[in-house]
């Protein structure tokens, strides 16, 4: 079973900037397609409650509830064929490949592409990272907000910047037990609580949102740690996590010996920052760069979000965290710049309806860039393992295998991958990549900052090979190997 | 029903979780919910090892929780490899727990894993 169809504008995700995109591409009559690879809409952010659910009280949801549910009404009105639980898994040219699971497989001859995939928590390698009980806050937010199931009973968080800070307030709410939150930036000086202060003029209810929290959590008597980093997890007898080892950090996240100290849990939320997810946008050849705060890789963009790639738009985290607000706004932005790129739009005419927008997103950039410069993640982060700690999840290639094997001289992850399986596995090298990065630059003296990633290549996500074989011969080859 | 109980939290009316329904876990007969992912209806059960992986038997279960990380493997209805994250539960289901690349009880790590 395949098919083969067309459209004005292919958008990959369906999170903020996917939807805000649809619904700006569907105002102005582009003939639109929506792909995501979950069950329904909202991305990660606006993750909805899954289809079985009834939601009884929707005025007692919160804010991200009401929020995301006027995106996703709005992309669903706005005549953008939707297309859920499907991978764009491809792309050349303006090709992309789709593969819907049990279902079928075909591509869409796209007139532009928007990338719109969102990003994933990073991942932080430590000893211990493994351990069942060991989750992303993102996932874990997930589970507790969408599936109304918690991880476990007694739960620490870690990591740094606001989403760590809400989601142990919100868990907490909740009802489950959180035995502490360890924040790796120091406790907000005055100069960085005055610069995020006057670069919130306009984003009053982010601030305001904040404190709260902090408040809420001082008041339930959570203990609130600042200047502190995980650096070990332990497992108990059950070999599920046990007890969480931390330390005070200096400057750049850097673990001070005999500083350290432990909680019992049985479960870690991993909350430092987020990647944004750029294997479609490395595969379809954009230029990127590298910008730690902002994620890492991200696609170099030009002022109306065109890729270096023709025809190539990208928007909202994938092309550099930047969180929902911002994510919006630039979906609808990439949205207006495909409408007139194929003339649905007169340059006059994009002019007029971008303007509101950009205001709007340099005002929200004001406030991300302060809270980066608070929450900067420090190069530290990159050195928490010890030599038998699994790098690559998938292929259990430990950081001691991976330094035996960077080649004298050599300064690209991919002779390490070639020799030791690392990043070969299902995830893809999406969990490894850069902590393999971190460890050849070290050992070649150069910054990570300098070093090539994995190389790109189809599939991005598992599909199955026959699948492959069928739809694009000259591929086939490749995915077996890749 | 709003709440189970456990793992399961107090959804104090906002929401309704979906119709009771059974799911076998690792052979056992076992309550859920319509519309909970395989991931939730483990956690739920206590159950946070969900597999043992390839090369050294360690254990892993839910990690990323968003379908990248593909940590949360089990076997669904005889299909190995499935993301518990990413799947929904079904009434009557068959999840079993994987150790390598198949279930548990059925071991073979001879086998080369999917790529």
């Amino acid at each position: 079973m395949s098919f083969e169809r067309s459209a004005d504008l292919v958008i990959v995700g369906g999170g903020p900037a996917g939807l805000a995109a649809a619904a700006e591409a569907g105002a102005v009559g582009l003939e639109t397609v929506l792909i995501d690879e979950r069950a329904s809409l909202g991305g990660q952010i606006y993750k909805q409650f899954p289809a079985g659910f009834r939601v009884k009280r929707p005025d007692r949801l919160g804010r991200h509830y009401s929020d995301g549910r006027k995106l996703i009404d709005a992309a669903e009105a706005s005549g953008t064929e939707i297309m859920l639980e499907s991978v764009a898994w491809g792309i050349w040219d303006r090709t992309v490949a789709v593969y819907r699971e049990g279902r079928d497989a075909g591509t869409i001859e796209a007139g532009q592409i928007l990338l719109a995939p969102g990003a994933y928590d990073r991942p932080v390698v430590f000893p211990g990272w493994t351990l069942p009980g060991v989750i992303s806050a993102g996932g874990a937010q997930a589970l507790v907000k969408t599936q109304k199931v918690i991880p476990g009973e007694r739960i620490l968080m870690v990591g740094s910047g606001p989403l760590v800070l809400a989601f142990s307030a919100q868990l907490h709410q909740l009802g489950a037990n959180v035995v502490g939150v360890v924040e790796a930036a120091p406790f907000p000086r005055f100069s960085s609580a005055a610069r995020i202060g006057a670069a919130a003029s306009g984003n009053v209810r982010q601030l305001t949102e904040g404190v709260g929290y902090l408040r809420y959590l001082r008041s339930a008597k959570v203990p609130y740690v600042y200047s502190h980093v995980i650096v070990r997890a332990e497992p108990g007898a059950n070999g599920e996590v046990a007890r969480a080892v931390v330390a005070r950090v200096g400057t750049e996240w850097r673990p001070i010996g005999g500083t350290e100290r432990s909680f019992d849990v049985d479960t870690i939320c991993v909350g430092y920052g987020f990647f944004p997810s750029v294997e479609l946008s490395r595969l379809c050849g954009c230029a990127h760069t590298y910008d730690e705060n902002l994620g890492g890789y991200v696609p170099v963009r030009d002022a109306d979000l065109r890729s270096s790639v023709p025809g190539i738009l990208v928007a909202g985290d994938g092309a550099g965290v930047a969180g929902s607000a911002v994510a919006v706004q630039e979906g609808r932005l990439a949205a207006i710049t495909a409408a007139r790129d194929s003339g649905a739009l007169s340059r006059e005419q994009a002019a007029t309806r971008a303007r509101p927008v950009r205001a709007k997103l340099r005002r929200l950039q004001r406030f991300r860039a302060a809270l980066n410069a608070t929450y900067a993640v420090g190069p530290g982060i990159y050195d928490l393992y010890e030599p038998s700690t699994v790098v690559c999840r998938c292929e259990e290639v430990t950081a001691a295998e991976v330094l035996e094997n960077i080649v004298a001289g050599s300064a690209d992850p991919n002779s390490v991958k070639n020799v030791t399986r690392v990043g070969m596995g299902q995830c893809q090298g999406r969990n490894c990549a850069r902590q393999v990065a971190s460890l050849v630059a070290g050992k070649a003296g150069r910054r990570i900052d300098d070093m090539p990633s994995f190389s790109a290549r189809p599939p991005v996500k598992p599909i199955p090979v026959a699948l492959v074989a069928e739809e694009r011969p000259e591929e086939a080859r490749k995915a077996e190997v890749g | 029903m709003s709440n189970a109980g456990g793992r399961r939290l107090s959804t104090h009316g906002d929401v309704e979780r979906g119709e009771p329904i059974e799911v076998h876990i690792d052979g056992r007969m076992t309550q859920a919910f319509a519309g909970e992912s395989v991931a939730a209806a483990l956690m739920a059960a206590g159950i946070r090892a969900f597999r043992t992986t390839a090369r050294t038997g360690s254990p892993r279960g839910l990690y990323c929780g968003m379908g990248v990380c593909y940590d949360c493997l089990v076997v669904v209805d005889d299909r190995p490899n499935t993301r518990a994250c990413m799947t929904y539960l079904k009434p009557g289901m068959r999840i079993q727990s994987q150790a390598a690349w198949g279930p548990r009880e059925n071991v073979d790590t001879t086998a080369d894993g999917p790529r």
